[in-house]
């Protein structure tokens, strides 16, 4: 510019430096964007500090902003003594009190030791926001561009704090809304938090229920079908009595329906009229007193029926642990059955007690391990045992016949050692000098006890004794009828070879007196002859065997052998009754250990009689079957099988008794003969229908038979010979 | 015409009693046939010349009695001698009255049997006699005719042959050619030679035809 030519060099440089102050001042703003207002303040008061060369600042602020100070006061390092804040503040003050506007535009104070200028800027346009205050020594203090620069500074600064401020201010209320919007965040979540927790808790207590509430329902069920299926009737009642449940059983059982008792007093429905008054007083006695004399016992008591009809029960009755008033349970079962099978159990202990008695049996049992001896009443009576005795072999023994004694021992130690079934005869010997035959017999029941039974047989014995005299003596009326009978057939066999001699003889004679003599054809009839005189004698012998009176022999024998003997002497019987015989003989039969001869007399009597059932039939042929047979067992069995006229089957049963008998001219003693010489070979002798015509008569003997011997004085009884006709 | 020696049968059981029969019969020139049982016999052929049956009573199956009643009828030229091992009156007086020769009880003498059984074959003989006389007669009186034979019935029943005419509805001298005829095929001499014929014959009479 032109106008400055005559400025001194000095003054250029001021000028220079000033101007650049200035444009360092402008530049501020741009430093303090984004910054607070203590940063606003301190870069001016640093920069107006180095600009002036001042020796204090201070600015002080109406309204604090954020952390800013309200006052900052900033000294230079001074050579000499420097006023204290506190006075400096004072000098201020005193200032500072008035309104801005009247603030003079210099002010001169003593400070310390020296004169101070100080300035008074304004901040903001009436000085509302503050002041700031700038203090040099020097007396050019405010030359004329330092005044510009502090007004320039203060309008600076004045914006700088608005806009500081305003930004501390959005800054704040910024910072303010986020922390309501964090903390409202936050309330809100808490608030989630506690609403699903409150929902879990729900699902959780609903599932619970929901639970709860099934098995419920399942423990209903299961209870309704035990209560429903149970055998026993179920009968509940409330605290006043009245029925509120009746199962199907108590249904069946009472004979109502359960909708017709619901609601009504048990005592009506159940309990028999005389008992009623019983029952409702002992109901009310327990409501009453809690006393219960029925609660948890069984009883046996009677009830009634819906028809009227009473009848015994066991009930037992509980109370339902439930809370509020009471109710019970009662559990009933008819008893009718039980009580009959009770009685019937005592009737026919009672029944057996007296059979043993009628029948002389007495019962007992024996633990091996324990020698524990338990007998019945009769056994006591019949052994004479006073009943209160302890029962010992010992003692056992003192009643036992002294010849018996070491058999009972013996049987004793046996049946100890090898725990089979026992079967023996014993004679007792009683105090009274009496002696009783008794039956013994007894089997082993689970390896370790005796069950058996002692049968007084002492009266059978005598009675056997009796029978066995007249069998004998039937026997031989037997022999003696049967002989009688027997003679033409006897006649005839022996006949029979007396002819061929006869007339051989004759024969012979004749062919010798031939002219020439015949001598060969007379030597060979002379032959003849004497095998015809052998045979007669062979027949003889036989018949002489049969009818003799002969001890019983007991040897090994072959039944078809004998068999076909006795058919030999029969056959001419068999023949005149026009009886056609066949023979099924097995070949495998085993030999026999009998007595042949009274064996040959069954059989003879067996084939007479099956030739005399049939002497009346015409309308048929008379077949005869004789079959000989191993049989089971180790036992052979024979059998005649007629097609006569059988029997009524009404007489099977007597057709072996003595006298019984369907023939007019019989005496009925031969089949019961028969019977019991086969009984004592230990066999059988019986008699079947056939499916056609007639009968058949068998006998089945054991090959070996234990105990039979010929010198056996049962057997020695026995009769010689068959029955008569 | 030379006789063949007569057959006596025997039927027995026992073997004793056959065989002695046997030699017994033999030596005396008969031919003896024996069997153990009725079927056994039955099952032989009859024989056409003189023959007898010593027949046991008590046999297995068929007894004695019982083959009696069977060949009775049809075997006339066979008496029957009964032998048994025991007789009651009863069995007896039933054989003898269905025709048995003699009832012997065994052991019988051999003169008796042997007597019995002589006499046996003189009746089968004459049994013989009669029936080859009949068969002659039987055979003549096959050869009639129809007519002839209501002739001859007519004839023999004392008709004179007019009367026959009247009967027959025919000629008397028709009469008279059919009774020369039957004359001449029955070889008779005479009418009462033709009425002893038929009644041997127990040909019908004018009794029978009428009906």
């Amino acid at each position: 510019m032109e106008v400055l030519p005559e400025l001194a060099t000095g003054d250029v440089k001021h000028l220079q430096r000033c101007i650049n102050d200035l444009v360092s001042l402008l530049a501020l703003p741009a430093v303090w964007s984004g910054g607070d207002p203590s940063q606003v303040l301190h870069t001016l008061m640093d920069a107006l500090m180095r600009m002036l060369r001042l020796d204090l600042i201070s600015v002080r602020l109406t309204n604090s902003v954020g952390e800013t100070p309200l006052e900052i006061v900033r000294s230079a390092e001074r050579r000499g003594p420097m006023p204290s804040a506190h006075e400096i503040c004072e000098a201020l003050n005193q200032c500072l009190i008035n309104d801005s506007r009247k603030w003079p535009p210099l002010l001169r104070s003593l400070m310390g030791n020296g004169d101070v200028s100080i300035v008074l800027l304004p901040l903001g346009l009436q000085g509302e926001l503050g002041v700031i205050v700038a203090a040099a020594e020097r007396a050019d203090f405010p030359q004329q561009t330092e005044a510009l620069l502090l007004s320039v500074a203060a309008n600076q600064a004045s914006i700088g704090l608005q806009e500081a401020r305003l930004l501390s201010h959005q800054k704040r209320v910024a910072s303010e809304l986020d922390q309501r919007v964090v903390q409202r965040t936050a309330e809100l979540a808490a608030a989630n938090q506690e609403l699903k927790k409150e929902l879990d808790e729900r699902r959780l207590i609903e599932e619970k229920l929901g639970q709860e509430e099934r098995e419920l329902k399942r423990s209903e069920v299961r209870k309704a079908a035990i209560v429903d299926s149970a055998l026993d009737c179920i009968v509940t009642i409330d605290h006043e009595g009245r029925i509120t449940e009746f199962n199907p059983a108590a249904e069946h059982t009472f004979g109502y329906r359960r909708d017709e008792v619901l609601g009504r007093h048990l005592a009506d429905v159940i309990i028999p009229p005389s008992l009623r008054e019983k029952h409702r007083e002992g109901f009310a006695h327990y409501l009453a007193t809690g006393e219960a004399r029925v609660l948890g016992k069984r009883l046996e008591m009677t009830a009634v029926r819906a028809n009227g009809s009473e009848f015994p029960v066991e009930l037992a009755i509980t109370r339902i642990p439930l809370e509020g008033p009471p109710s019970f349970t009662g559990y009933l079962r008819d008893i009718t059955e039980r009580k009959r099978a009770r009685q019937e159990l005592l009737r026919s202990e009672a029944f057996l007690a007296e059979a043993q008695h009628l029948s002389r049996i007495g019962s007992f049992s024996w633990r091996i391990q324990t020698d524990e001896i338990t007998w019945s009443e009769q056994l006591y009576r019949i052994f004479q045992i006073d009943r209160d005795a302890q029962l010992t072999f010992e003692l056992i023994g003192t009643r036992i016949h002294p010849e018996d004694l070491s058999i009972f021992q013996e049987h004793i130690g046996r049946s100890r050692r090898e725990r089979s079934d026992v079967q023996i005869e014993l004679r007792l010997q009683l105090p009274d000098g009496a002696v009783k035959y008794v039956h013994v017999a007894a089997h082993i029941r689970g390896g370790h006890e005796y069950i058996g039974a002692v049968q007084d047989v002492t009266e059978r014995r005598s009675s056997e004794e009796a029978l066995s005299k007249a069998r004998s003596e039937l026997a031989h009326v037997a022999r003696v009828t049967s002989l009688g009978v027997l003679t033409a057939s006897v006649a005839h066999e022996v006949n029979q070879p007396l002819s061929g001699i006869v007339t051989n003889a004759s024969t012979c004679l004749r062919m010798l007196a031939a002219d020439p003599p015949n001598v060969d054809g007379a030597r060979e009839t002379a032959r003849r002859t004497i095998r015809d005189g052998n045979r007669a004698s062979e027949v003889v012998t036989r018949l002489r065997a049969l009818y003799a009176k002969k001890d019983p022999t007991i040897e090994s024998m072959d039944l078809n052998e004998a068999t076909r003997e006795v058919i030999a002497l029969s056959l001419s019987d068999l023949q005149r009754n026009r009886v056609t015989l066949r023979q099924e003989l097995a070949d495998d039969l085993p030999v026999v250990t009998a007595d042949r001869v009274q064996l040959q007399q069954v059989i003879l009597n067996l084939l007479r009689n099956a030739s005399e059932a049939m002497s009346v039939v015409d309308d048929r042929p008379r077949d005869l079957l004789i079959r000989t047979e191993p049989d089971e067992n180790d036992r052979v069995r024979l059998s005649v099988r007629d097609a006569g006229i059988g029997f009524e089957p009404q007489a099977a049963g007597k057709l072996f008794e003595a006298f019984y008998t369907t023939k007019n001219e019989g005496m009925g003693i031969g089949l019961s003969v028969s019977r019991s010489i086969i009984e004592r070979h230990h066999g059988r002798l019986w008699a079947s229908p056939n499916d056609g015509p007639g009968v058949t008569f068998s006998f089945s003997i054991p090959c070996k038979p234990e105990g039979l011997t010929s010198d056996d004085t049962h057997a020695s009884r026995i009769p010689s010979v068959s029955d008569a006709a | 015409m030379p006789e063949v020696s007569p057959i006596v049968f025997v039927v027995d059981d026992d073997v004793s009693v056959r065989e002695s029969l046997e030699s017994l019969i033999r030596c005396e020139g008969w031919q003896p046939k024996t069997f153990a049982s009725a079927q056994e016999f039955l099952d032989h052929p009859r024989v056409a010349f003189p023959n007898c049956l010593v027949l046991d009573v008590s046999l297995p199956g068929l007894n004695g009695l019982d083959l009696q009643t069977l060949v009775a009828g049809e075997r006339r030229d066979m008496p029957i001698i009964f032998i048994t091992g025991y007789g009651d009156v009863p069995m007896t007086v039933q054989a003898m009255k269905a025709g048995a020769v003699e009832f012997l009880t065994k052991p019988f003498s051999d003169d008796v049997l042997l007597r019995a059984i002589r006499a046996a074959l003189d009746r089968s003989r004459a049994a013989l006699g009669h029936e080859a006389e009949m068969r002659v007669l039987r055979d003549r009186y096959e050869s009639l005719s129809q007519r002839e034979r209501q002739v001859m019935a007519l004839v023999v029943s004392g008709l004179l042959n007019k009367q026959v005419g009247g009967e027959l509805g025919i000629s008397e001298i028709t009469v008279k050619a059919h009774r020369g005829k039957v004359m001449q095929k029955m070889k008779a001499d005479s009418l009462a030679d033709l009425v002893r014929m038929a009644s041997r014959l127990r040909a019908p009479t004018a009794a029978t035809t009428a009906a």
